[in-house]
C-alpha cells in the first residue's frame, strides 16, 4: 500500500493540481501573448513612425536640397514700359526705355490650390515650381546640366498612381496625405514654348502631371514655404504667394520688386505625420482635412497657424516638424526696383 | 523496471519543459534578433544619409574656400589692382610690384607672398611621382567609365581633336592632380605630412577630432572659355580705308543694323567655331548653324556674311531667344528640338571650353568706375534709345545715381557743354583725379607726368571730352530731326576750351598759309618783271576726317599783325572776312573734314590779293616777312572768335628771284590778272611761274595748333608752333616756291608729311580721301551709293539711315581715341597717344612708363545690344588674356582668345604702294588674317617669364602677327609697310580690345569630397590610405559669381569716384552640376 501510496503521489496528479497548473499556464501563455503581442505593436508603431520620419527626412533633404538650386538665370535687358502686359518681349529698339532684370524662367510659389488648381484633387497647404539644372532627362545621355522644371506640393489622395501597372489600381489602394515630386524630363521643357506668364504651368498641371510626378514621402501633411529676403521677413510673399512674373499683371509694388527675382530665402516647414496615425486618421474619415484650409494664408500668422496645426495634432496623432531656412544660391536680389 | 520506467516518463516531462522553454527562448532571440537587425538597417541607412550630406557640406566648404580667397584677394588691398586666371588671383601695387598670389586650388599653401611663376613652381605643385602619393593628390579629373566610353569630370581628352587651341599635358595628359586637404571635424583644415609607405602625419588630428573627410579643388576662371550667349561667328567688317577690291567691297557689303557678328568689338564676333568646328557649312553662308543656335544673333537678312550688296538686303529681324541657363541646353533650340548639327558628345568635349556665364568688371585698375565714351544728348527729349541704354548702363542707381557719361546740349558753344553740366565737369575732374596717380599694376608714375605734366594731361582730356562731343552728328534715331546736336549747323562742332585747354572739335583749322608773289607786269624793254602781286593763301583742314559730311558755317578773318615789306614797298597788308557759309559746298569732298585746298576759298570777292603791284627792280626782291592774324569765327558778327592763329612769316635775308611772267597766249594768258587766274585754279602747275613761301603748324601737323585757342607768336609770348616746313629751304633764295600746298588737280597727297612717316603717327583718310593729320573722327557711315555704285567713295555727302546705324562703327572701343595728339602743350607734331607702338618706329614717348595704353582702361563703351550685354560696373563675354592655368601649366587652352582673334584682321598697306588711294587698285586686299598660332607665341612670352597680364590694354602692346609671317619675322615684314596709318595699325586692336579682360567675375570650381573614417584604434595623426576608411565621396562643379548691385543702398555712402569698390561685391553660386560616374 505504502509503495502504492508512494505511487500514486508520485505518478499522478489530482485535477485540482492539472486545472490550478492549466490555468497557471493559461495565464503565463496569456500574459506572455499579451507582452509580445503589445511588443510587437509597439514595435510595429515605432518602426513605421520610424520609417515614416526617415522617409520624411530624406524628403525633405532632397526638397532643401533642389530648391536651393533654383536659377532664373536672369540678365539685364530693356523693357517698354508702356505694354509690359504681354509676356511677348514688347521691347522694339524704338520703346527700349526701362533696363530690367529679365529671364524666361519663371519661379513661383503660393497655395497649392491656386497654382495648380483642380476641384477634384485635394491639395493642402503650399507649392513651389522653379527651374534647375539637374540634369534629368529620357533620352540624351551624358548632359548633366540640361534644365529640368522642378516642383513639389502635397496631395491626399491614394496611391494608385505609383503602383506597378499590373496590379489593379484600386485593390488595396492606400488612401494618404503624400509630398510629390515633379520632375520633367528636359526634353519636355516646355517653358520657352509657352506664350503666357503660366501657361508652361497649366500644361504641365493639366496634361502630364501624373507622368512627370513621383510620390518622395507619405504622411507627408503639410508643405509652408515662405520667401523672404531675411530671417523672419513676412512681407515679401504676404499671403506666402511668391511669382517671378506676377509683373505681367499689371505694376505692383510686390510684382516690380520680385520681378525676375529669385527670393533669397525660403523658409520650408514641413509636417509629418505617423503611418499608424496616419491609418487611424484615415479610417477616421479624418486625415483628408487634417490640415485646415484656413491656416497658412497669412504669413504674418504663421505662429499663430502652426500653434492652431499644433494643438490639433497633438491629441490625435504623432506628427514631426522639419523647418530651415534655404537660401536661393543664384539669387542676385536686389532691394531696389530691378 | 517500474522504477526505471517512472524515471523514464518523469524524463519524459521534464524534456517537455526544456522544449517549452528552449521554444520560448527562440521566440524571444528572433524578436531580439529582428529588432535589432532592424536598428542595424536603420542605422546603417541613416550613416548613409548622413555620410552623403558629409560630403556635399565638404563640397560645399570647397566653393566658400574658393569665395574667401577670391574676397581676401580682391579686398585686403583694395586699392591695388588684381587679376584672375585659372587657379589663381594675383594682386600688385600702385608700383606694379606683385603683391600677393591666391590659388584656388587646394594647395599646402593657399596664398604666396610677391608673384609666381607658374611654370618654374610647376613640379613643386605636381611633383611627378603624384600618382604613388595617393593620400596627398588626387586628380579631380579622374575619368569613369561608362558603357559609352570614358567619362571625364573636367576635360576630355578627346576635345583635342574638336577644339583649336587645346593640347593636353605632354606629361601629364589631362590629369589634374591636386593635393588633398584634410579636414578635422572641428572644421580645421589640414594639409599631411608624408611619412612614408601610404601614411601621412595629420598633426592636429587627435582621438575627440579626428580626420572627418577631404576635399581636393581647382577652380576655373570662365573668362578663359567662350561664353554661348555672347558669342556666335565674326564676319570682320571695317570701314574702308583703301580703294582695294576688299574695301570696296567693306563698302558695298556692309553689315546691317542688327548683324551684330560683324561689329568691330561686339563680343558676337567672338567665335564659336574654334570649339564647335562642325557647325561651319562648307558653302555661303557657312554659319547659318551657328547663328541659328545663338540666343539674339539674327540668323537670315543682313549681308549674310558679308555676301549680300546693301541695295539687296533685308532687316534682320529681331530675335528674342531664350538665354542659356546651362551650357547643355545648347543642344536645344527654343521650341525644344535638338539645334541642327550639333550632338551630345560634342557639347560634353567643349565642356572645358563654352561658358553660360562669363562676365567680368567694368572698373579700371583703380577699381573704380569706367567712364563711358558715348555723347548723350543733355536733354533727356532728345535722347535716342540707344542713348537711354547708354545712360542705363553708365549709372550707378545705388550711388546717387553716379553718372559715368558725358552729355552735350550746344555744338556751337565752346564752353556750355562743360561748364553747363555740372556732372560734365564732375566727370572730368575724376578723369584728373586718377591720371594723377600712379596706376595698379603698372608703378612709373602717373599718367599726368607724361606730355608736359598736368597741363599736358588736361589738354589730353579736354581732346578726349570733344573726340566723344563729336561722335554720333547725324543720329538717324532721334525722336526728331530738330533734336539733332548738329541740326543748325550739320556735322560741325565748335572744339571746347576748358581751362586753358582746347579741343580739337570738328571745325577747321589752319593747316598752311602761304605768300604767293605773281607777275603782272614786264619790262616792255628788258622783258623783266618789275610788277608783281602778293596773294595770301590759306589751306584749312579739318582733323576731325570721315563721314558724315560737315556744311561749313563759319567766318575766316585775316588781319595784319606786322605788315609784309619788300625792298620796293614798305608796307602791304592783307586784311577782309570770307564767310564760308556762304560758298557753294556742292561736290566737295573736303567736307568730310581733312585738308582743304586753298583753291577752296578762291573766288572772284577773294580779299587777300593785293590791289595794287608791288614794283620789282632788277627782276629780284627781298622780302621782309610779316605777321598775319587768322581768325575763325561763327559768323561774321561774331564777338568771339572760336580760335585765333598768328603766322609769322619769317623775313629772308636773301634776294629772292622775281615771279616769272606767264606767257601772254595760250593757255596761261592772263593769268597775271587775278581775276583770270583764279579760274586756274585747279590747275597742278597753278603755282609754276610765282614766288611762294609757306608757314605751317610744325611738321605740317594741323592738330598741334588746332588744340589751342589762340595760337601766338613767339614774340608775343605764344609757343614756336608754326613755321616753314623747311627753314633752310625757306631762307633759301634760289627756291622760288617752298610750300606744300596741294592743288586739287596736283599730286596725290598720299605721304604723310616727312617725320609722320618715320613717326607712324598720321591716320591713313576713310574710302578713297588722303591721308593726313586726322583725329580719327568716329565714322558715322556712308550708305549712299555714288555714281561709281560705292559707298564711301567720291564723297557721299547724306548721313547714314537708320538701318545702317550702329554705335560700334563710330567708338567700338576706347582704342578709338589712338589719334588724338599728345604734342598740343610741348609743341611735338606728328605725335598721338601711342596704344600699339609701330614696330620700325623710333622711341616713341607713348611707351615711356606709364605706356599710353593705359588710358584705354579708364573708359569704356558698353555693349547694349542686342540686350545688355553690358550693365552697370559689368560686362559679358569678355575673354581673359590670362589663359594660363595654374598648376596645370603644361596644359594649353588658347581656345577663347583664339574665337576672339579669328575674325579680326590686320590692315596693312606696302611701302611705294601707289595705287591705294587712286588709279586702278592693284591689291585685292589689305587686310591679312591673323596666325593664331604665331601671334600666341608673343602672348605666351609673359607667362614664360612668369608673370600674368595685368590690364586688357596691354594687348595693345603685343604684336598681330598676319597669317604667313612667323613671330620672329613680324617686325620686319611691318618694316615693309610703312604706308600704314597710326589708325590703320590699331585698328585690330580696337576691334580685339573691348573682347578682353584680366579680371574675370565667374568661376568654376570642380571639387572631389571624401568623407573619412579612422580604423578603430589606429593613431589619430596618421591617415594610412587603404587602410583607413573612405566612406563616401562626391564630385562636383559649381559655378560661383561675384556681384556687385548697382542699386545697392550701401554704394548711397560711397563717393564711388574716390572709393574702391571692391568692398561692396557679394557671390553666389550660379550651378551646382555634381558629377555622377
Amino acid at each position: 500500500m505504502k509503495s502504492n501510496a508512494e505511487r500514486g503521489r508520485c505518478g499522478a496528479y489530482t485535477l485540482i493540481e492539472l486545472l490550478a497548473a492549466m490555468a497557471t499556464l493559461c495565464v503565463i501563455l496569456l500574459m506572455l501573448f499579451t507582452t509580445t503581442g503589445m511588443a510587437t505593436l509597439a514595435w510595429k508603431e515605432n518602426s513605421a513612425s520610424t520609417e515614416t520620419f526617415q522617409q520624411a527626412r530624406t524628403a525633405f533633404s532632397t526638397v532643401t536640397r533642389r530648391l536651393s538650386q533654383a536659377t532664373l538665370n536672369s540678365y539685364r535687358d530693356y523693357y517698354n514700359t508702356a505694354s509690359s502686359q504681354g509676356f511677348t518681349y514688347p521691347d522694339l529698339p524704338a520703346n527700349k526705355t526701362e533696363y530690367r532684370t529679365r529671364s524666361e524662367l519663371h519661379f513661383l510659389t503660393g497655395r497649392a490650390a491656386d497654382l495648380m488648381p483642380d476641384a477634384s484633387a485635394t491639395r493642402p497647404t503650399h507649392a513651389v515650381f522653379f527651374q534647375a539644372p539637374f540634369g534629368y532627362q529620357k533620352k540624351t545621355d551624358g548632359l548633366r546640366s540640361l534644365l529640368n522644371v522642378c516642383g513639389y506640393y502635397v496631395e491626399y489622395g491614394d496611391d494608385s498612381q505609383n503602383r506597378p501597372s499590373f496590379t489593379s489600381a484600386s485593390s488595396g489602394a492606400k488612401k494618404r496625405s503624400r509630398l510629390y515630386e515633379v520632375m520633367q524630363p528636359s526634353e519636355e521643357f516646355a517653358l520657352y514654348k509657352s506664350g503666357t506668364a503660366r501657361g508652361w504651368l497649366t500644361g504641365l498641371v493639366t496634361s502630364s502631371l501624373a507622368a512627370n510626378t513621383h510620390a518622395l514621402a507619405e504622411n507627408i501633411i503639410a508643405l509652408i514655404l515662405l520667401p523672404q529676403r531675411r530671417p523672419d521677413d513676412t512681407d515679401l510673399a504676404p499671403r506666402y504667394a511668391y511669382d517671378s512674373r506676377a509683373w505681367l499683371k499689371g505694376r505692383t509694388t510686390l510684382g516690380d520688386l520680385t520681378q525676375n527675382q529669385l527670393p533669397p530665402l525660403v523658409q520650408v516647414t514641413m509636417v509629418v505625420i505617423d503611418e499608424p496615425s496616419a491609418k487611424r486618421l484615415q479610417d477616421q474619415d479624418q486625415l483628408k482635412d487634417l490640415v485646415d484650409a484656413s491656416l497658412f494664408q497669412d504669413a504674418a500668422q504663421f505662429n499663430a497657424d502652426w500653434q492652431r496645426l499644433q494643438d490639433k495634432l497633438k491629441g490625435q496623432c504623432r506628427y514631426r516638424c522639419f523647418q530651415t531656412t534655404v537660401s536661393l544660391a543664384s539669387s542676385t536680389w536686389s532691394e531696389s526696383a530691378p | 523496471m517500474r522504477i526505471l520506467t517512472n524515471n523514464a516518463k518523469r524524463q519524459t516531462r521534464s524534456g517537455m519543459a526544456l522544449i517549452l522553454v528552449m521554444c520560448l527562448l527562440v521566440l524571444l532571440s528572433c524578436l531580439f534578433m529582428g529588432y535589432f537587425s532592424s536598428i542595424t538597417a536603420e542605422r546603417i541607412s541613416a550613416k548613409n544619409f548622413a555620410v552623403t550630406n558629409e560630403t556635399r557640406l565638404l563640397a560645399e566648404s570647397a566653393v566658400n574656400i574658393v569665395m574667401s580667397q577670391i574676397v581676401e584677394a580682391t579686398t585686403r588691398e583694395p586699392d591695388s589692382a588684381w587679376t584672375s586666371q585659372p587657379g589663381m588671383i594675383r594682386t600688385f601695387d600702385a608700383d606694379g610690384n606683385p603683391l600677393h598670389c591666391y590659388k584656388l586650388y587646394s594647395s599646402n599653401k593657399m596664398v604666396v607672398k610677391g608673384g609666381f611663376n607658374a611654370r618654374a613652381l610647376v613640379s613643386q605643385e605636381i611633383p611627378e611621382d603624384w600618382s604613388d602619393r595617393k593620400g596627398e593628390f588626387i586628380d579631380l579629373n579622374a575619368p569613369s567609365k561608362r558603357l559609352t566610353g570614358w567619362r571625364y569630370p573636367v576635360v576630355d581628352p578627346t576635345a583635342a581633336k574638336q577644339v583649336e587651341g587645346f593640347a593636353p599635358d605632354p606629361k601629364f595628359d589631362v590629369a589634374m592632380p591636386v593635393r588633398w586637404i584634410y579636414v578635422l571635424r572641428s572644421g580645421q583644415l589640414v594639409v599631411g605630412v608624408p611619412q612614408g609607405r601610404g601614411r601621412l602625419k595629420i598633426a592636429a588630428a587627435t582621438t575627440e577630432n579626428p580626420v572627418v573627410g577631404r576635399i581636393a579643388f581647382w577652380t576655373d576662371d570662365e573668362t578663359c572659355k567662350v561664353n554661348i550667349n555672347t558669342a556666335s561667328e565674326g564676319v570682320f567688317w571695317e570701314t574702308p580705308r583703301t580703294q582695294s577690291l576688299a574695301d570696296q567691297t567693306m563698302a558695298i557689303r556692309q553689315p546691317r543694323k542688327g548683324e551684330f557678328s560683324r561689329f568691330a568689338g561686339h563680343p558676337a564676333t567672338v567665335c564659336l567655331s574654334t570649339v564647335l568646328p562642325s557647325l561651319v557649312g562648307n558653302g555661303a553662308p557657312r554659319y547659318g548653324k551657328i547663328y541659328a543656335m545663338t540666343p539674339r544673333i539674327g540668323a537670315t537678312g543682313g549681308s549674310q556674311e558679308g555676301t549680300i550688296e546693301i541695295a539687296n538686303q533685308s532687316d534682320i529681324a529681331d530675335k528674342q531667344d531664350r538665354l542659356y541657363g546651362s551650357l547643355d541646353e545648347l543642344l536645344y533650340s527654343m521650341s525644344r528640338q535638338t539645334n541642327s548639327g550639333l550632338v551630345s558628345s560634342e557639347i560634353e568635349r567643349g565642356r572645358f571650353f563654352l561658358t553660360v556665364a562669363s562676365r567680368s568688371p567694368e572698373l579700371n585698375l583703380f577699381n573704380r568706375p569706367r567712364v563711358t565714351l558715348w555723347p548723350v544728348p543733355f536733354s533727356e527729349s532728345k535722347r535716342s534709345a540707344l542713348d537711354r541704354l547708354m545712360v542705363l548702363c553708365s549709372t550707378i542707381p545705388g550711388a546717387g545715381n553716379a553718372r559715368l557719361y558725358f552729355t552735350r546740349q550746344d555744338n556751337r558753344s565752346a564752353t556750355v557743354d562743360y561748364t553747363g553740366d555740372a556732372k560734365n565737369r564732375k566727370l572730368y575732374e575724376y578723369l584728373q583725379q586718377l591720371t594723377s596717380q600712379p596706376v595698379p599694376g603698372f608703378g612709373g608714375g602717373s599718367l599726368a607726368s607724361k606730355y608736359g605734366g598736368t597741363a599736358g594731361r588736361d589738354q589730353l582730356l579736354t581732346e578726349i571730352f570733344d573726340f566723344v562731343r563729336c561722335a554720333n552728328l547725324f543720329d538717324p534715331n532721334l525722336p526728331k530731326s530738330s533734336d539733332l546736336y548738329t541740326a543748325k549747323t550739320p556735322g560741325q562742332v565748335v572744339p571746347i576750351a576748358i581751362g586753358n585747354t582746347h579741343g580739337l572739335g570738328r571745325y577747321p583749322t589752319l593747316a598752311e598759309a602761304a605768300i604767293q608773289f605773281y607777275a603782272t607786269s614786264t619790262d616792255s624793254g628788258t622783258g623783266m618783271v618789275n610788277g608783281m602781286r602778293a596773294a595770301l593763301l590759306l589751306a584749312l583742314s579739318n582733323p576731325a576726317q570721315g563721314y558724315a559730311a560737315t556744311t561749313p558755317s563759319y567766318t575766316i578773318r585775316v588781319a595784319t599783325k606786322t605788315p609784309f615789306s619788300t625792298d620796293t614797298t614798305p608796307t602791304f597788308s592783307f586784311t577782309g572776312d570770307i564767310d564760308r557759309s556762304k560758298m557753294s559746298t556742292s561736290t566737295e569732298s573736303s567736307l568730310l573734314g581733312g585738308e582743304e585746298s586753298f583753291a577752296r576759298l578762291i573766288s572772284a570777292s577773294y580779299p587777300y590779293v593785293l590791289k595794287a603791284d608791288i614794283p620789282v627792280t632788277g627782276g629780284k626782291f627781298n622780302f621782309g616777312g610779316g605777321v598775319i592774324e587768322v581768325s575763325f569765327l561763327p559768323n561774321a558778327t561774331a564777338s568771339q572768335s572760336v580760335q585765333t592763329v598768328q603766322v609769322k612769316f619769317p623775313k629772308i635775308t636773301t634776294t629772292l628771284a622775281a615771279p616769272l611772267m606767264p606767257p601772254a597766249t595760250g593757255s596761261y594768258a592772263g593769268w597775271s590778272d587775278y581775276s583770270k587766274r583764279r579760274e586756274h585754279v585747279s590747275d597742278p602747275n597753278y603755282f609754276q611761274f610765282d614766288v611762294v613761301r609757306s608757314v605751317t603748324p610744325l611738321g605740317g601737323d594741323c592738330r598741334l595748333t588746332a588744340g589751342m585757342s589762340t595760337v601766338l607768336t613767339p614774340e608775343e609770348g605764344g609757343p614756336a608752333c608754326l613755321a616753314p616746313l623747311s627753314e633752310t629751304d625757306y631762307l633759301d633764295a634760289t627756291k622760288a616756291r617752298v610750300f606744300s600746298l596741294r592743288t586739287p588737280g596736283g599730286e596725290y597727297y598720299t605721304d604723310a608729311k616727312g617725320p609722320a612717316l618715320s613717326e607712324g603717327d598720321w591716320d591713313n583718310g576713310v574710302g578713297n580721301t588722303p591721308d593726313g593729320a586726322y583725329i580719327g573722327k568716329p565714322d558715322e557711315g556712308s550708305v549712299t551709293s555714288n555714281s561709281s555704285g560705292l559707298p564711301y567713295f567720291n564723297g557721299d555727302t547724306t548721313a547714314v539711315n537708320e538701318k545702317f546705324y550702329f554705335n560700334q562703327r563710330q567708338i567700338a572701343s576706347p582704342v578709338a581715341l589712338g589719334s588724338l595728339p599728345t604734342g598740343v602743350v610741348l609743341g611735338t607734331p606728328w605725335q598721338t597717344l601711342l596704344f600699339n607702338p609701330h614696330p620700325t618706329a623710333n622711341a616713341h614717348p607713348g611707351g615711356n612708363a606709364p605706356p599710353d595704353f593705359l588710358w584705354l582702361d579708364l573708359f569704356c563703351v558698353p555693349t547694349v545690344e542686342p540686350y545688355a550685354l553690358s550693365s552697370p560696373l559689368t560686362a559679358s563675354g569678355r575673354v581673359n588674356l590670362n589663359y594660363e592655368m595654374v598648376p596645370f601649366t603644361g596644359m594649353v587652352r588658347t581656345t577663347a582668345l583664339r574665337a576672339a582673334l579669328k575674325s579680326t584682321r590686320i590692315l596693312a598697306i606696302p611701302t611705294g604702294e601707289t595705287t591705294y588711294k587712286k588709279g586702278s587698285p592693284v591689291a585685292s586686299s589689305y587686310y591679312h588674317a591673323i596666325s593664331a598660332e604665331e601671334t600666341l607665341k608673343g602672348f605666351d612670352q609673359r607667362f614664360s617669364d612668369g608673370d600674368v597680364y595685368r590690364a586688357a590694354a596691354e594687348v595693345c602692346n603685343l604684336e598681330l602677327v598676319p597669317d604667313g609671317v612667323t613671330f620672329g619675322g613680324v617686325k620686319v615684314w611691318w618694316q615693309g609697310q610703312t604706308l600704314t596709318g597710326d589708325n590703320s595699325r590699331e585698328m585690330p586692336y580696337n576691334h580685339l580690345y573691348p573682347l578682353l579682360t584680366t579680371q574675370s567675375n565667374a568661376y568654376q570650381v570642380h571639387c572631389r569630397a571624401q568623407s573619412l573614417i579612422k580604423g578603430s584604434g589606429s593613431d589619430p595623426q596618421i591617415w594610412e590610405e587603404g587602410r583607413d576608411v573612405v566612406s563616401g565621396e562626391y564630385r562636383v562643379s559649381s559655378v560661383i559669381e561675384r556681384w556687385i548691385d548697382p542699386n545697392d543702398s550701401r554704394l548711397q555712402t560711397v563717393d564711388v569716384f574716390d572709393k574702391s569698390l571692391t568692398p561692396y561685391y557679394r557671390f553666389r553660386v550660379v550651378s551646382t552640376a555634381p558629377f555622377v560616374p
